[in-house]
């Protein structure tokens, strides 16, 4: 018997907080991921900065990992030659989610065709069909994929760019999906629909009611920005309406991923509001900003004036402060170097850098997830969010 | 065996000659090394194993934060770093010592910094041995306008036009401050192929600058100052500087001026004059050498302590370095590669990575860079680890043929090597 990948929760609400498990995932049948969960963005197939063996000093605890097109396609011909993805790049013990953007890059927008669709690669541009895109599946063996769609909408989006991207997302899945349940090597692995439709709640809601017919693992929330920096200036107020609708019209069984550098802030509405999965792009980018989050910090004396949010390494004030990033924060970073040393390595573009603010805001955000789980089960979930918003909305007003 | 006994005889009258010598020129001089002596050394240089063909020897180096195998290879971390190396990487790799750059290091972040990080090595969270150079090499290698007189070098701030000078007083205090376990006193550097009196005037030069920085020093007890012997490829002047040298109270010396240019012919040559002159009871840094078959020679003359930035700095071009020389991973060759870098190498690249995946993040990720870095440092350690170990169980000559064989499956040795092996008594047939 074929075990399939499972997703269960006990919650009955339809548009809150939740708390869930990922299981019988066939490679690690021992595995349960709790939700909300967080997935480790890699690129090229690792953790950026991070060795494995450094990965490992971030965290010893099992992780999901998040893969996407853009900076792996051109490995596929590769790929061909060893079992899987995770056997080429040697992330064996890890499961992974293939997306089809880079949830850290912009996406470029245009040359979506009837029946396929556009991805950037650093060499160029490559031409997915449902069948070239299913072929890559069969060779990366991805544990939780989501079906080709095209998500090339956002709060701009004229009507009938939505109404293509649904139509096209449609019967991209419709494809996808026959040779998902026809294929012996995937169709045990966790296969998610998109949901399309930019901020136009009537295409939300066309789109749902073609997708909840299907035999589907969840859904990704898709179409809502075009990925990269600027998904972090998001305010939840601008979503909102669009996530609470669509959430409401799903079913509460199915799993539900939202992908791209969230801010903090409204990470914990959308959670709030029931989304389950998302990725760690956003402590990837503040890594290349040379910022290390500090938002769940006790923050020291000399920042009351300015609880920040993010400390800037860079900054001249940190050339002789000998304290770590954030004195509670147990990460190797902040345990064995202080900010002054990050600030010399910042000064002389030291690769040293970007690996320890990598290890910290890894950690950090992975730690931020646990947090949001504990208070989720202990009932102070809302208590904890109107802390991030506290923190988040003073330093949006300075 | 009739070299090495010749060998043995020349060292003999060296040693008789220095002391005269040196009495001569220092009536103090016994007087001063008692005295010294008298507190606790901060470098204790033990001999282990001596050859029995070669002049090379295993020892254990005995500094304040950590006991060295020598002979050892000492990768180099210029600005307190060793390029996106975790030193908690670096210990499970084995490094017991790691180099920093003075000049660097006295720029950025500072002394000031440093002084109140409390040294280089809580700073950058190096718990083992540190050494660093005086920052001469690269006022003359790095600065346009540098120019030498007796009182230092003096050159040109790149940073604001006005005119610094870098005196051996200043370097040792730049040193003192670091605080690394070994430091080395400030030296006329001159281009290794310079001929002429310059190379006279720069080795007694050097003799002159060396007073100076022990007589500065601030914490003997703490850091060693090593010499640098000079001379250029005049097999007189580096002995003339060798016993010059070796009259002060140090506790290990540096073999400098040469690997910068020089035929390897000349380059062997006055490492074998350097090692004959240089006291066998302490440390032997020869600086700036780094390939393989180099440190297995210079091993085989009896050097003890070698630094190179080439095994990172291939790294950062995408080269792994192999027995034969190195792989460089960005051809489109290694694309469907399965093995790892090396089948025998331990190192966790190799143990982890295929040639095909490091093909496709080297020079893209950062992570390609850390990756190669890993197993060149990996390898250079086990080179040493080898070389080590070979001399203790006494087959050392046969580990440098199988070795030599292994690079040059074809026999065609380069002269240079057979030459340098033969001067020690090891014939590569």
């Amino acid at each position: 018997m074929i075990v399939k990948m499972k997703f269960f929760t006990e919650s009955a609400a339809r548009c809150a907080a939740r708390i869930g498990t990922l299981s019988e995932i066939e490679r690690m049948p021992d595995l349960i991921f709790e939700t909300p969960l967080l997935l480790i963005y890699t690129k090229r197939g690792c953790v950026p900065h991070l060795t494995k063996d450094v990965l490992k000093m971030v965290t010893t605890e099992q992780q999901f990992l998040s893969v996407s097109l853009p900076s792996t396609i051109t490995m596929a011909e590769f790929v061909k030659q060893t079992p899987s993805f995770t056997d080429f790049v040697s992330m064996q013990e890890y499961p992974t989610f293939l997306s089809i953007n880079d949830p850290a890059e912009t996406t470029t927008s245009g040359h979506q065709e009837k029946h396929s669709i556009s991805i950037w690669a650093k060499h160029g541009r490559h031409i997915l069909s449902p069948d070239s895109y299913m072929d890559i599946v069969e060779t990366f063996k991805p544990d939780m994929y989501v079906a080709l769609c095209d998500g090339d909408t956002d709060e701009k989006s004229s009507a009938k760019r939505i109404s293509k991207s649904i139509e096209r997302s449609k019967t991209q899945l419709e494809t996808c999906l026959l040779r998902h349940n026809s294929s012996n090597t995937i169709k045990s692995k966790g296969i998610l629909g998109a949901i399309e439709g930019g901020y136009n709640l009537h295409a939300r809601e066309r789109c749902i009611n073609y997708l909840k017919d299907k035999t589907l693992l969840g859904y990704v929330i898709d179409g809502l920005h075009k990925n990269g920096p600027q998904v972090q200036k998001i305010n939840t107020d601008q979503i909102r309406n669009v996530i609470e609708h669509t959430i409401n019209l799903l079913p509460t069984d199915k799993l539900r991923v939202s992908m791209g550098s969230w801010n903090p802030a409204t990470l914990v509405d959308l959670i709030d509001m029931g989304v389950d999965v998302f990725d760690s792009s956003y402590a990837y980018l503040a890594t290349e900003k040379a910022t290390a989050l500090t938002f769940l910090c006790d923050h020291q004396p000399t920042d009351n004036h300015h609880t920040s949010y993010v400390i800037s390494v860079a900054e001249d004030k940190y050339a002789d402060d000998f304290t770590p990033i954030c004195k509670s924060c147990e990460c190797l970073a902040c345990q064995k170097y202080t900010r002054a040393y990050l600030h010399h390595l910042c000064h002389c573009k030291e690769l040293l850098l970007l690996v320890l603010l990598m290890i910290h805001n890894t950690h950090y955000y992975l730690q931020f997830f646990k947090t949001i789980r504990k208070h989720i089960k202990e009932g102070t979930f809302k208590e904890f969010q109107k802390k991030i918003h506290l923190i988040y909305d003073k330093k949006e007003e300075s | 065996m009739y070299l090495h006994s010749a060998y043995g005889l020349w060292n003999f009258m060296c040693f008789g000659l220095k002391y005269d010598k040196l009495c001569d020129k220092y009536p103090d001089y016994e007087k001063n090394n008692i005295q010294m002596s008298e507190k606790r050394p901060a470098l204790i240089f033990k001999v282990i194993t001596e050859c029995q063909t070669t002049k090379a020897r295993v020892g254990k180096m005995t500094v304040p934060h950590h006991t060295v195998d020598t002979p050892v290879f000492m990768p180099v971390g210029t600005k307190g770093t060793l390029k996106g190396i975790l030193p908690e990487q670096l210990k499970q790799l084995n490094c017991q010592i790691i180099l920093g750059n003075t000049y660097h290091l006295g720029t950025k972040p500072g002394i000031d910094i440093l002084q109140k990080a409390g040294g280089l090595h809580k700073f950058m969270n190096w718990d083992r041995a540190l050494l660093t150079d005086s920052g001469g090499f690269q006022m003359v290698s790095l600065l346009k306008f540098a120019e030498i007189n007796e009182q230092g070098v003096k050159f040109i701030s790149p940073y604001d036009d006005s005119e610094c000078m870098l005196t051996p007083e200043y370097s040792i205090k730049i040193q003192n401050t670091i605080g690394a376990d070994i430091i080395m006193q400030l030296d006329d550097v001159i281009k290794t192929t310079t001929t002429g009196t310059r190379v006279e005037e720069a080795m007694h030069r050097t003799t002159r600058w060396l007073d100076r920085c022990l007589s500065t020093h601030q914490k003997p007890n703490e850091q060693s100052i090593f010499p640098i012997m000079q001379g250029g490829l005049n097999a007189e002047l580096r002995s003339e500087s060798g016993l010059q040298l070796t009259q002060r109270k140090v506790n290990g010396y540096a073999i400098g001026g040469l690997s910068g240019g020089e035929s390897k012919d000349d380059f062997w040559k006055m490492v074998n004059v350097s090692t004959n002159i240089l006291p066998k009871d302490k440390p032997r840094y020869l600086m700036g050498v780094g390939f393989a078959v180099d440190l297995i020679v210079c091993s085989a003359l009896g050097v003890d302590m070698f630094d190179c930035v080439f095994p990172t700095r291939t790294a950062r071009f995408g080269c792994a370095l192999v027995l034969t020389g190195q792989l460089n991973l960005k051809q489109g060759q290694y694309g469907n590669d399965t093995a790892p870098i090396d089948e025998f190498c331990n190192c966790s690249t190799c143990k982890t990575y295929s040639r095909a995946y490091l093909h496709q993040i080297v020079t893209m990720e950062t992570v390609g860079c850390h990756l190669l870095s890993v197993h060149n440092i990996a390898f250079q350690m086990r080179l040493m680890q080898n070389i080590r170990e070979s001399i203790k169980k006494g087959e050392f000559p046969q580990f440098v043929q199988q070795f030599m064989l292994k690079v040059y499956p074809t026999k065609e040795y380069p002269s240079w090597i057979v030459d340098a092996l033969q001067a020690v008594n090891i014939y590569l047939a």
